[in-house]
């Protein structure tokens, strides 16, 4: 592993790098991935550019009704630690506190899991869930690009070789909503997701009508991805038996996972289901906690 | 090519010559000979090179020295403080909760961490506080008895 | 018991301070100037002939000092028994991970580059990878040259098993003619990294004479040496082995890894070299625990007595056998448990693949046997309907019998460490949950022999020294001799001073490993202390005007001082009676040997489970483990043995595989390789069970292995317990409870049904 190091100071800055350097120059921004992909040899650059001095980049803020802006360098730790996080995206939070351990969610960033592109990204789904919104900046001016079409597959996004991800934005859903994310490891922690499922539940007036169902998986196609025909079994149905399993059924239907060193293929289908019933069972129980409406 | 880079460890500075890409681990070993952070994997899975930065437990391996400048790194040496261990060691120490010694710098300082902002964790907070941390010899146990066994009055 | 000085007391360990301020200097630590950084070139095939190595790239690339190929080292074959493994591979590699080149450089970064730059080609060759292919007649041998090998109990020729060997008692034919039930089943046990989170390291620096110093990661100091001079054409004196702190052993700290290239290089670049294996090189090509496949056959009576009892196993030792110190694995003969069996067949073959290496891994052997007869035990207690710890109970060998293979068995307790772990645990109370489920298994391990040496000292102002090779790898044993000396000397434990000596400093000793250390060195150092206690009290006498006849009998001793019995006030201190016997220090050496004995130790371990049939997850809430000490010495110490043995035997059982493809490890990474992490952790409750006689000082018995032994298969019959499927082959994932429970049609809540009637049969 040996590169040349940037260090800009700013966002201006490290975006006239990037112009110059393009693909030359790898973004570091927690380092949990990248540095080690390096020290294996997967990956090779001629610089890595730390964004490490960004600090206009760290920021979680909320813009009331509208939703909540997470700057790219936000490291997992402070996304599950962030009062705004847990009370408008808990499943966000939990998500981040799932990522590996204390030390890894310390120098990993929100803005770092998503554009490492694994198909285990732990914050892919609940930012799926959600509609976010990412802000891909570069010297030629800013674009928005919707979470969905972000992803291209393992490793690859829609980040033109001069482009940094700036924000992460996450609008606010309407109405009464629960949501969380359930990661699937052979341990409790240091884990990357055999799978990762992702519910969300919106209801209306009724605690037995559901408006809008939204399902999320990772570790299960080339990309996280959303189950839409798994969510439309459940939109604006009244829950009966047997709702939550066969959109189960169906989400797993969507899915494509491979065989790997964690796990087969097979179980990870049989897992979709289970994680899947689980997390509708939950965000269906917080959606009717959740009495107020919108976000406080 | 080799840049400057200025360290703050355990409140001593160092002005370092580095070349960019040597990790915050290599450096503290081998440039400040401050060997008690260990190399267990070298990637982040086993927390043996555990150091706090910014009074926040990460893994030395993980991170490059040189984007490590201006911030307050402390190692296990800086842990005891004027020859007096802090009360996490004297725990290790009184209660077995040391085997063969490899993975300990790392634990410490990540239950260093973790008392500094609760200073009474329950069992469970201390095993989510530890998960970054392998540990092959004692089975965790007399760790997480060492920590129980502290003063928890706030 | 409460009368003991120092033992039978949790002391510090003399060396923790040290460690919890990061003081502590291991082999990776250690920098001379000028030192380069060594990285070996291995084989990314798993067999393969070696056509061509060209290095001259590497060596031109700037900042490369030595590149090394078979060419540059020693032809000999170095093995710690069967000698079979060169130092670089030469002309064919046998397996993905073989080294073939090695260079040293300025920096590890200029050294990895090198690596990039030799170039060897290989010629592939068809790999032998399945082991009951590799037993075939006809098969392909992975060592032509078998029969020429040395350390082989008899040659062999023409074939891939190197070693059978067979255990018998009695004539099991008859014994499954006495039987109402004839069961048979088999077990298959995975590859498993000892899982030591200090990868090995050394370093060599040859001094202007030619004399060489090594510092190594390697537990056995002495073997460094001799190995080391044998390859280099040396005699032993010209070899010094400094020792470092032992970075967690378990088995893998036994054999020279890259201790010969270090040198190699060194010699040819005129500098010190360092070499530090990887993570991945670790999981590539160190020396993990043999993978087993074992067929157990056994004959009951309705009544529960076992009339006959047969059993084999294949060990897959991978491309050599040089990793273990004994041909084959102690654990072979452990395949008919700790039960009383007329009739008794064991068979355990060895065989070579183009696999990685194996070795030896905490209780070589053991894990595997014990996985399968205990489960086996379970399997046929629900069978015969009969609860599986009264099977147990009815079949336990007691005082006075025979081992299951016909040898004497000293002390045997094993019911004492059921019934007094079924005391502590869950055992036949009500259960809490649906999903929970309870196992048991017992285990016997013997206490280890072998040769130690120490030099007890106590110094002209009453302190005391221990001069000793043991090795204390993180067992504690370091702090366990000082307890046996100040036991002796009756010298308070800050006034005893043990460090690690180098093989030029110290007397020979053979090493940690089987669970010898506190037996072996423990005897060598009682002894030497009470040689120099006799010296002291002979000196003593003069002072304390004692007839020297009667001295040893009248003079007792306390917190250093000597004192007639009679007239305890009036006391000569040890600084005295130093002086007295007009001498500067009073020392006295002993060797301790020991190869064979009666004397073993017995466990039982009881798992306490809740599995989640949906996901498969298994969660080990508690573990009961009564262990037959004979005496603990130092109480936390043992308890941390066991616990530590506890966690990696769950390890085993549920998380841990070196998953291999075509001959390659893909999953060469804690991230994908499954240490249990502080989550994984259950409740441990240990109970150490004393009175039992022991071979070591103070009646101690051996505790380093055994806690590794029962845990898997009580970990497996808790799950059974729990929901109703029987895994027979590790580790347990949630995959496989996920599939078997599939297969028996008992998914979901069927499953806790089925388990639940086959606990109310029993």
């Amino acid at each position: 592993m040996r590169f040349e190091l940037l260090q800009p100071g700013s966002l201006a800055q490290a975006l006239e790098m990037k112009k110059d350097y393009r693909e030359g120059a790898k973004i570091l921004a927690g380092g949990t991935d990248l540095l080690v992909l390096l020290k294996d040899g997967k990956l090779r650059a001629q610089a890595v550019m730390s964004l490490g001095r960004l600090s206009e980049l760290n920021f979680i803020r909320s813009e009331g009704e509208r939703g909540v802006a997470i700057g790219a360098l936000v490291s997992h730790s402070d996304v599950a630690a962030s009062r705004i996080i847990q009370q408008r995206c808990p499943d966000l939070a939990e998500a981040c506190a799932q990522v590996g351990a204390a030390q890894i969610q310390n120098l990993g960033t929100l803005g770092g899991n998503l554009c490492n592109a694994s198909p285990a990204a732990d914050a892919a789904p609940p930012l799926l869930l959600m509609d976010a919104l990412l802000t891909l900046a570069s010297a030629r001016g800013e674009r928005r690009v919707a979470i969905h079409d972000f992803f291209l597959g393992p490793r690859r996004t829609v980040l033109e070789p001069d482009e940094i991800l700036k924000e992460i934005f996450v609008p606010q859903p309407a109405g009464r909503r629960g949501a969380t994310y359930l990661k699937l490891g052979r341990r409790k922690a240091m884990e990357i997701a055999i799978v990762g499922v992702g519910v969300a539940i919106h209801l209306n007036g009724s605690d037995r009508i559901v408006s809008e169902c939204r399902i999320a998986m990772s570790s299960v196609a080339p990309t996280p991805l959303r189950a839409r025909r798994g969510e439309a079994v459940f939109t604006n149905q009244e829950i009966r038996d047997g709702l939550i399993e066969e959109a189960a059924e169906v989400a797993a239907e969507e899915a494509s996972p491979i065989s790997d060193v964690r796990a087969t293929r097979g179980y990870r289908l049989d897992m979709i289901r289970v994680l899947c019933r689980r997390a509708a069972r939950e965000a269906l129980a917080r959606a009717r906690n959740h009495k107020a409406e919108g976000w406080r | 090519m080799k840049i400057p880079v200025t360290l703050k460890v355990n409140g001593e500075t160092y002005d370092l010559i580095i070349a960019p890409y040597r990790t915050l681990l290599d450096v503290l070993r081998e440039e400040i000979h401050l060997t008690g952070s260990k190399k267990g994997c070298d990637a982040g899975d086993c927390g043996a090179c555990t150091v706090l930065l910014d009074g926040k437990p990460v893994n030395a391996c993980l991170v490059l020295a040189a984007t490590a400048q201006d911030r307050e790194i402390l190692t296990i040496e800086g842990l005891a403080r004027n020859g007096k261990l802090h009360p996490l060691q004297e725990a290790f120490v009184r209660e077995g909760a040391v085997q063969c010694g490899f993975c300990t710098p790392g634990i410490l300082m990540s239950l260093k961490a973790l008392l500094d902002t609760n200073p009474a964790p329950t069992l469970e907070e201390i095993k989510i506080a530890m998960a970054g941390n392998l540990c092959r010899c004692t089975g965790y146990s007399k760790m997480f008895k060492a920590v129980e066994s502290l003063d928890r009055s706030p | 018991m409460s009368d003991f000085y120092a033992v039978g007391k949790s002391v510090a360990r003399v060396d923790a301070v040290t460690k919890v301020t990061g003081a502590a200097g291991y082999t990776a630590d250690v920098m001379l100037p000028g030192m380069l950084y060594g990285k070996a070139k291995r084989s990314p095939h798993p067999h393969a002939r070696i056509a061509r190595i060209d290095t001259s790239r590497a060596e031109a690339l700037p900042g490369v000092r030595a590149v090394i190929t078979a060419a540059d080292v020693s032809e000999v074959l170095i093995g710690l028994r069967i000698r079979d493994v060169p130092l670089l591979a030469r002309r064919e590699v046998r397996f993905a991970g073989e080294k073939v080149a090695a260079v040293a450089a300025v920096d590890e970064e200029t050294a990895l580059e090198a690596l990039d730059l030799i170039e060897v080609e290989y010629q592939e060759l068809p790999a032998l990878i399945d082991v009951k292919e590799a037993m075939k007649d006809g098969a392909l041998l992975v060592h032509e040259n078998l029969h020429t090998y040395s350390g082989l109990p008899k040659p062999v020729k023409k074939t891939n098993v190197f070693f059978h060997e067979t255990f018998s008692k009695g004539d099991v034919a008859l014994g499954f003619a006495q039987a109402d039930l004839v069961l048979e089943h088999a077990f298959t046990t995975q590859i498993v990294h000892q899982g030591y989170l200090e990868p090995h390291a050394a370093v060599v620096d040859i001094g202007p004479d030619g004399s060489v110093t090594v510092w190594s990661s390697d537990k056995v100091p002495f073997r460094v040496r001799s190995l080391m001079a044998e390859i280099i054409g040396m005699p032993i004196t010209r070899v010094r082995v400094i020792p470092s702190f032992v970075g967690g052993d378990f088995g893998g700290k036994g054999m020279i890894f890259d201790e010969p290239l270090c040198y190699y290089l060194a010699r040819k670049a005129g500098r010190p070299v360092k070499m530090v294996m990887s993570r991945q090189e670790e999981f590539l090509a160190a020396s993990p625990r043999h993978p087993s496949i074992i067929r157990l056959k056994a004959g009951v009576t309705k009544a529960g007595a076992i009339t006959a009892w047969e059993a084999s196993a294949l060990f897959d030792s991978g491309a050599y056998a040089a990793y273990k110190p004994q041909v084959g694995l102690g654990g072979t003969k452990k395949l008919a448990g700790t039960y009383r069996i007329p009739h008794v067949h064991i068979e355990g073959r060895y065989v070579y693949t183009h696999n990685l290496p194996c070795g030896h891994c905490r209780a070589p052997g053991d894990p595997q046997a014990s996985f399968a007869v205990e489960s086996f035990m379970d399997m046929i207690a629900a069978k015969l309907k009969i609860d599986p710890f009264r099977f147990r109970w009815m079949n336990a060998l007691e005082d006075g019998d025979l081992s299951p293979t016909g040898e004497p068995w000293r002390g045997i307790n094993i019911k004492e460490t059921m019934s007094a772990a079924v005391e502590k645990s869950g055992w036949g109370k009500a259960k809490p949950n649906q999903h929970y489920g309870i196992g048991i298994a017992c285990a016997e391990r013997p206490t280890g022999t072998g040769e130690s040496s120490a030099v007890v000292i106590v110094n002209g102002d009453g302190s005391a020294n221990i001069i000793s090779g043991a090795s204390d790898p993180g067992t504690g044993a370091r702090t366990i001799l000082c307890q046996i000396v100040s036991e002796a000397l009756k010298v308070p434990m800050e006034r005893i001073t043990i460090n690690l000596v180098d093989t030029d400093s110290a007397p020979y000793d053979q090493g940690a490993g089987g669970g010898r250390t506190t037996f072996v060195a423990g005897q060598s150092a009682y002894r030497a202390a009470m040689e120099v206690r006799k010296e002291l009290v002979a000196s003593a006498a003069k002072l304390l005007k004692c007839a020297p006849e009667e001295a040893q009998e009248l003079i007792d001793v306390r917190d250093g001082f000597l004192f007639l019995k009679s007239e305890p006030a009036k006391r000569v201190s040890y600084a005295q009676a130093v002086k007295g016997a007009g001498k500067s220090q009073i020392m006295a050496e002993e060797t301790f040997s020991c190869n064979q004995m009666e004397d073993t130790c017995f466990a039982t371990h009881i798992a306490e489970v809740e599995v989640d049939p949906e996901r498969g997850y298994v969660e080990v809430k508690r573990i009961t483990a009564a262990h037959d000490i004979g005496f603990a010495i130092n109480p936390a110490a043992a308890e941390g043995q066991i616990e530590g043995g506890i966690v990696q035997g769950i390890g085993f059982g549920l998380l841990e595989e070196m998953q291999r493809v075509d001959g390659k490890v893909t999953n060469p990474t804690l991230t994908d390789y499954k240490l249990c992490t502080p989550r994984e952790a259950p409740e441990i409750i240990t109970l150490l069970i004393e009175g039992a006689p022991g071979a070591g000082p103070f009646q101690a018995k051996s505790i380093g292995e055994l806690p590794a032994c029962p845990i898997a298969p009580a970990v497996a019959n808790a799950i059974f317990d729990a929901v109703g499927v029987r895994i027979t082959d590790l580790p347990i994932s949630g995959e496989k409870i996920v599939n078997a429970l599939k297969e028996s049609g008992l998914s979901g809540g069927k499953a806790v049904a089925a388990g639940k009637e086959r606990a109310d049969a029993v």
